[in-house]
């Protein structure tokens, strides 16, 4: 299992947000994660990352108990992971292809050796003509698109997207979904947070599952799209 | 430090991660240049003053003067029995009287060169040059007193004390001196590399999302704040010891005593020891801060 959540809950002080959550995510699947606003998709996206631990329960990510970890593991783990927030967390001082590299850089590889992938990876996003520029001069989309490659650049097993295209219209978020898509055909498991049905409509036909948070819960829905 | 790891400080070939911070860089640089200048001003006059009370210790315990009073009917009889006695002494190398030239140098100070000193009733002065670890004291005032009353000898060490004490005075107070500017530059840097890191916390961020470690962050912050501190330390350093080098009166009691730079202590190891000193010591400074800032950022 990528993900196993065993009776897991989350409070902020005395606001329980997740409360008993119990789920188990397989290898290469693709999952929808839905919600109203303030529901908790946020919440337990973090957990997933590791940036916010359970208050109870077990959460295991890629087999290790996530729940008490060293902050050194958690950045272990995190390395096996690709995360796209919708403000992209670019770094705005360093070009789109160092923002892409950045992650090589942080698993202490050479970022030189991986040049031409690196530019692969940029004109598979489409942006390969932008490689050079500075984040604050893309647009919305061309940043998320930078996001995504920087979040697959080490091949990570597990892509976590929080709401990826809240800032783009519907040809680019179009555009993105099928980045996920083919990410998730390439064997990764894939998991984005939107509202957006639209973006789940265009999923269709393809092995995905909708997972949604409500008061409280994570219900996984019975079907595939 | 490896030569890689010295490289990668100095000349990094990547873009550095952590955005440009050139006013908090300006700052501590001009910091670290004054600590600097402080603390090589405090190690400058605290290694004259152990050098210049080395030397006064080192001439005084190496002589001694017997002093002959009494009255002058007596007294030739009483100078040949002193200088008897100290001619068998053994640690004692020469002994002679001084002649009334060097009496009048001694006393030309307080009285000017043409004082006449004939009419003073003044000591007869022995100069006494040791050899060895010296003489027996004790049993060489015995032999004094039986073979020239009234004759006093002086081994100087009264006048030796209150130099070795005021000498370590000195050294505790240059030695505190360089340690408080050192504690000053790591509490300075400390508290740039806090807000930096602070006023980062989207990089900090965005680095922790991409599975970036502490060690790693804490290094994409901590080199430009050291290769600051260092070179503000060099230009602070270059400057108070070509100031240091300028004054004379820093070595002053060694011109008096006619042998000025021979023997003054060199310091140019201060050029490169106090960068070096200042850099590592905001390394630490930026690695402490950091690592309390990490901690509590999430």
């Amino acid at each position: 299992m990528v993900i196993e959540f065993n009776g897991v809950s989350l409070s902020y002080g005395d606001r329980t947000v997740l409360r008993d959550v119990n789920l188990t995510l397989d290898p290469g699947s693709l999952h929808f994660l839905t919600g109203r606003s303030g529901a908790g998709k946020t919440t337990f996206l973090k957990m997933l990352y590791l940036a916010l631990r359970p208050t109870t329960g077990e959460m295991r990510i890629f087999g290790r108990d996530g729940s008490g970890i060293e902050r050194r593991e958690a950045a272990e783990l995190r390395r096996r992971m690709g995360v796209v927030l919708q403000d992209c967390d670019l770094l705005d001082h360093m070009s789109v292809i160092e923002n892409i590299a950045l992650p090589l850089r942080v698993s202490g590889l050479k970022v030189a050796d991986f040049d031409t992938d690196i530019r692969e990876l940029g004109a598979w996003v489409g942006l390969s003509k932008r490689l050079d520029a500075r984040p604050p001069e893309l647009s919305s989309g061309e940043r998320q698109r930078a996001a995504i490659a920087r979040s697959v650049v080490t091949s990570p097993e597990l892509v976590i997207a929080d709401e990826p295209t809240g800032n783009v219209d519907s040809q680019t978020a179009e555009r993105i979904m099928s980045l996920f898509t083919e990410l998730n055909r390439l064997g990764k498991t894939v998991i984005i947070a939107t509202h957006d049905m639209n973006l789940m409509r265009s999923a269709q036909g393809i092995d995905a599952h909708v997972l949604r948070v409500e008061n409280g819960q994570v219900i996984r829905s019975g079907a595939a799209l | 430090m490896t030569f890689r790891a010295l490289r990668a400080l100095f000349a990094p070939t990547d873009t550095p991660i952590a955005p440009r911070a050139d006013f908090i860089g300006g700052l501590i640089a001009l910091v670290a240049a004054a600590m600097a200048f402080l603390a090589v001003a405090a190690t400058e006059a605290g290694l004259a003053a152990d050098h210049i009370a080395g030397r006064w210790s080192g001439e005084l315990s190496a002589s001694a003067t017997v002093r002959i009073t009494g009255e002058a009917a007596n007294l030739p009889a009483t100078i040949d029995g002193a200088l008897g006695v100290l001619e068998v002494t053994p640690g004692v190398a020469v002994a002679r009287v001084l002649s009334d030239d060097e009496n009048r140098a001694l006393l030309a100070p307080w009285l000017g060169e043409e004082a006449d000193i004939a009419a003073l009733p003044l000591p007869v002065l022995i100069d006494v040059t040791l050899s060895g670890a010296g003489p027996d004291v004790e049993e060489l005032k015995r032999q004094l007193a039986l073979s020239a009353p009234g004759a006093i000898y002086d081994d100087h060490g009264e006048w030796r004390a209150p130099l070795l004490a005021a000498a370590d005075a000195l050294r505790i107070a240059a030695g505190v001196g360089v340690a408080l500017t050192i504690a000053a530059l790591a509490a300075m840097v400390s508290v740039a590399a806090a807000a930096t890191l602070w006023s980062g916390a989207g990089v900090v961020r965005t680095l922790h999302l991409i599975g970036a470690e502490d060690r790693f962050i804490v290094r994409a912050f901590e080199r430009p704040f050291a290769i600051r501190a260092a070179l503000g330390a060099f230009c602070g350093t270059l400057l108070a010891w070509l100031i240091a080098a300028r004054i004379p009166q820093l070595h002053a009691v060694d011109v008096m005593a006619g042998s000025a730079s021979q023997t003054a202590p060199s310091t140019w190891w201060l050029l490169p020891a106090v960068p070096l000193v200042a850099g590592a010591t905001a390394l630490l400074a930026t690695r402490l801060a950091a690592a309390f800032v990490l901690k509590h950022s999430e």
